[in-house]
């Protein structure tokens, strides 16, 4: 990894495949029609430029597995979070909660309610 | 040194003597002393918070007591959770005892990062501030911040949970050093198989410091930034969901009270065998038992929130969940009485201690049981028999694990020995003082009476009035037990060396230790449990005569400054990298809150979000991306010149980074101000709430590591780095490219879509 002309090499390549990426992104988010599709893909590509600084700005790939672990494990903590909070909102009804009694699923109604974002 | 003996034997040097004068502890890099300075800090709070304690009982001793005010009343629980949680048993066991006591029983010299050890005692001694501070403010939410009570912009909140916030920091840094510490500097020997289960305990403790502290630590920021600027999220009047609240504090809440316990589990497997006189039963059912309470301890957090208005899938799901943590917890249980079976057991105050946890942890355990299931929940939630839930797992659980602990490590700690008649007094004191403060609180709570109320109907008046008396006995059995440790401390006497006849590593050095630990790293053949051997009898003899030896030896020491030279230039640069990846682990745990609300809202309100991300401008963020992504390739090359030892070059490419790094800030600036002109701030909707959160926060840690690219800069300059030495320009690398890959989500998140 000194700085030899095959490391920079690397490095160049890099840089262009993310900022191809970025195009791509780009694309996808403002262009492609809007969606479920588009989110995904967004978050698709993001991740394959995470990887990619992760990989070769970051060395990952040289790493041991303990490294490699240290990084995968607060991913899987959060998807536990994530995982866990979606599992309560996406199933609440109105007799599951006496909270929302009244109103339909909590973060819609309300937020229905609420300012409607700054649109006019 | 042959003639310091020879003529006036004066006291050999240890850690306490080796340098004097107040600002010698709070500028010390010894692990031992920073333990020592927790413990103090921590004890003061213990009866700090144990006063406000009496104080709660003496106002609920009668029916319509008017001693403290109701709102006095609010206040006074609110502190006494706060102090108790907060500053006293979160830093706790591993802050104290696993400070003092890490390196010593893994062989090592020092914790991996002295200076960060230290550093995390002075966030605490901040955080301690703002936490003083506030309790003069008259926060009365109680130590848990449910919004939307917490979030009617009150400054005694806001002070209150940045306190929190500071604390939280502070426990990060001390899990993070013993998760390197544990992972790179084990001596010869001490493989993972012999480590002793005290050390086990605090790397269980040390992950889970790791990864929940950062969700607590984004969830007070969220509270902070809704009471001064309104974000919206856990507002119900902007659309946000208190429930949310919920499910982020306790996400941290529920880990953290296994942060408290898995330690004093350890003290209780590290006593038990000795005073048994037996190898400890099952070493690794305790090992995969600590590991698997970590484990499940993330997965169980919705059991507080049964009656908050979760959905039934979620309650179910919990509840379920919530049951398996029994199944570790009793294979704990099991395997210190199979310890104990059959075993020459001795009633030394460290086993009294030890046996009144495994007594009252099943009273706490079986009692969660009740809580964990849903259809008594419904009953109990709220009651004063939650309220005995949790003091006998944190009270009789981990504070009397705590007092285990030191009393069986007092001899090694202070080279001294308490009164033993007089512990045992205190034991009985304390135990049977909260057995009988706490019991009743049961029967109250299943005969309804609320918690956190001021008073209550007449009927409840006599199992009050027992409590009360209870807790008096408690307190004064505590006050004792101070009397007796401190006194012993600086006038006890002597202590033979290895006084219980442990096989543990640590008591093989001398009685206080001296400032390095060990003369030499000592070499490990077997585990520390070999009771009852053969061989034991010869391994204590051995260790005896070490510990005198090292005594001996120990003649008078120059007096240190900064760390021990305790690591390899290699091993040192290992540490660095694991902890740097663990910290970044962090990182994304801290901004993954923030991910989590914007995924829980998005999917809640497509429309809104759509229609506001229109009003950010996606060329400038798209400019932006470009720039820190060339940033980042610019640090990486700069990591690259400092290992071919250029060092010019790691000047021009750091300068090119942070070029970057200024055009992003400055393009920023344009949106905020453009944002600002719009009236979009402070934020007309949860949208713009997170947007301001997370760029916000974003861009704080841009700024961050700018400053940190200026210091390698400098560095540099200094010609500081080598082609053997370039660990800081590679840590600092690592953090610009997290702060990178942050973006990277950021960026398509909230202005494409
Ligand atoms: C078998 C093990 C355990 C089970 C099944 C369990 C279950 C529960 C449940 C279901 C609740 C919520 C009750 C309610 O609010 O309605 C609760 C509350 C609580 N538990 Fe446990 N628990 C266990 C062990 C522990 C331990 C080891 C600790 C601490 C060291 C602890 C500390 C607490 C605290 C502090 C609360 C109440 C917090 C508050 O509302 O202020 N628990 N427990
Ligand atoms: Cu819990």
């Amino acid at each position: 990894m000194e700085d030899n002309a095959s490391t920079i090499r690397v490095y160049r390549s890099t840089l262009l495949a993310l900022l191809a990426l970025t195009v791509l992104t780009v694309y996808t988010g403002k262009f492609a029609p809007p969606g479920l599709g588009s989110i995904a893909g967004v978050i698709i590509i993001a991740s394959l430029k995470a990887g990619l600084v992760a990989a070769f700005f970051m060395h990952l790939r040289f790493e041991s597995r303990l490294i490699i672990a240290v990084c995968l494990y607060p991913l899987v903590v959060l998807s536990l979070l994530i995982g866990g909070t979606y599992l309560d909102v996406a199933t609440r009804t109105k007799e599951a909660s006496p909270a929302a009694a009244g109103e339909e699923q909590i973060p819609q109604q309300r937020s229905g309610a609420a300012s409607p974002g700054p649109s006019h | 040194m042959n003639e310091n003996t020879a003529n006036e034997p004066s006291p050999p040097l240890n850690y306490l003597t080796a340098e004097r004068g107040i600002w010698s502890w709070w500028m010390s890099t010894d692990h031992k002393r920073i333990g020592l300075m927790y413990l103090g800090s921590m004890i003061f709070f213990f009866f700090l918070g144990g006063f406000i304690a009496l104080a709660i009982r003496s106002q609920l001793f009668r029916a319509g007591s008017t001693l403290l005010a109701p709102q006095s009343y609010n206040v006074a629980f609110t502190i006494h959770g706060v102090i108790m949680i907060f500053l006293f048993i979160v830093p706790g066991v591993p802050a104290t005892l696993g400070n003092f006591l890490l390196p010593l029983m893994i062989g090592a010299k020092d914790v991996a990062f002295p200076r960060m050890n230290r550093l995390s005692y002075w966030i605490y001694a901040l955080g301690a501030l703002f936490a003083f501070g506030a309790l003069f403010m008259g926060v009365d939410t109680g130590w848990t911040f449910y919004a939307p009570y917490s979030i009617q912009n009150r400054w005694g909140v806001v002070t209150m949970t940045l306190a929190a916030f500071v604390l939280g920091f502070s426990s990060i840094l001390t899990g993070l050093n013993f998760l390197v510490t544990i992972h790179k500097l084990r001596c010869p020997g001490m493989s993972w198989n012999r480590l002793p289960l005290f050390v086990w305990t605090l790397y269980a403790t040390a992950i889970l410091q790791v990864v929940a502290t950062p969700v607590i630590g984004i969830t007070l920021l969220l509270l902070i930034l809704e009471n001064l600027f309104g974000v919206g999220v856990f507002n119900p009047a902007m659309g946000g969901d208190p429930v949310l609240f919920q499910h982020f504090f306790w996400f941290y809440s529920h880990p953290v009270v296994y942060i408290m316990i898995l330690p004093s589990m350890g003290i209780i497997s590290e006593i038990v065998p000795v005073f048994s006189r037996k190898p400890i039963f099952g070493y690794k059912a305790l090992v995969a038992a600590s590991i698997g309470i970590a484990v499940i301890s993330v997965l169980v957090w919705g059991h507080h929130m049964f009656v908050a208005g979760m959905s039934d899938a979620a309650r179910i799901a919990f509840s379920l969940l919530t049951f398996l943590v029994a199944v570790p917890t009793a294979v704990k249980v099991f395997n210190w009485l199979s310890t104990m079976y059959k075993g020459s057991i001795s009633f030394e105050s460290p086993m009294l201690y030890a046996m009144a946890f495994i007594f009252l942890f099943m009273i706490a355990g079986t009692s969660g049981i009740h809580l964990a299931t849903l259809a008594t929940d419904a009953h109990y939630h709220d009651t004063y028999f939650v309220v005995a839930h949790f003091h006998y797992t944190i009270q009789g659980g981990a504070v009397i694990g705590l007092y285990a602990g030191l009393h069986f490590w007092f001899p090694l700690i202070f080279g001294r020995v308490y009164n033993e008649k007089l512990a045992r007094l205190a034991f009985w004191m304390v135990f049977i003082g909260f057995n009988g403060t706490f019991l009743p609180q049961f029967a109250l709570g299943m005969e309804g009476m609320p918690r956190r109320y001021f008073t209550y109907p007449a009927e409840f008046e006599p199992l009050h009035q027992v409590s009360t008396v209870f807790a008096f006995l408690n307190g004064t059995g505590y006050s004792l037990v101070l009397l007796n440790l401190l006194y012993a401390a600086f006038r006890g006497k002597r202590s033979p060396a290895n006084p219980w006849g442990s096989l543990g590593l640590e008591w093989s050095t001398s009685l206080p230790p001296p400032h390095d630990n060990f003369e030499r790293i000592p070499v490990v053949e077997d585990w520390s449990y070999g009771y009852a051997q053969p061989q034991t009898a010869v391994r204590l003899k051995q260790m005896e005569e070490a510990s005198r030896a090292a005594q001996l030896h120990q003649g008078p020491q120059t007096p240190h400054e900064g760390p021990p030279r305790h690591m390899q230039p290699e091993q040192a640069y290992d540490a660095a990298k694991l902890g740097m990846w663990i910290f970044l682990g962090t990182e994304i745990l801290l901004f993954g809150g923030l991910f989590c609300a914007y995924i829980i809202y998005r999917l809640a309100n497509l429309e809104l979000f759509a229609t506001a991300s229109r009003h950010l401008s996606w060329p400038l963020g798209t400019l932006n991306t470009v720039i820190l992504l060339t940033s980042s390739y610019f640090m990486a090359r700069a990591v690259s010149r400092a290992r071919s030892g250029d060092n010019d070059g790691i000047i021009r490419c750091l300068d090119l980074t942070l070029l970057c790094a200024l055009a992003f800030l400055v393009i920023k600036g344009f949106e905020y101000a453009a944002k600002f002109e719009h009236h979009l701030f402070p934020p007309p909707n949860i949208y713009f709430g997170l947007y301001f959160a997370t760029t916000g926060l974003h861009a704080l840690h841009v700024l961050c590591g700018m400053g940190v690219i200026v210091w390698l800069r400098g560095l540099a300059e200094n010609e500081r780095f080598s082609k053997t030495y370039f660990t800081p320009v590679e840590m600092g690398g690592l953090y610009w490219h997290l702060v990178d890959v942050i973006w990277i989500y950021l960026f398509p998140l909230l202005y494409l879509i």
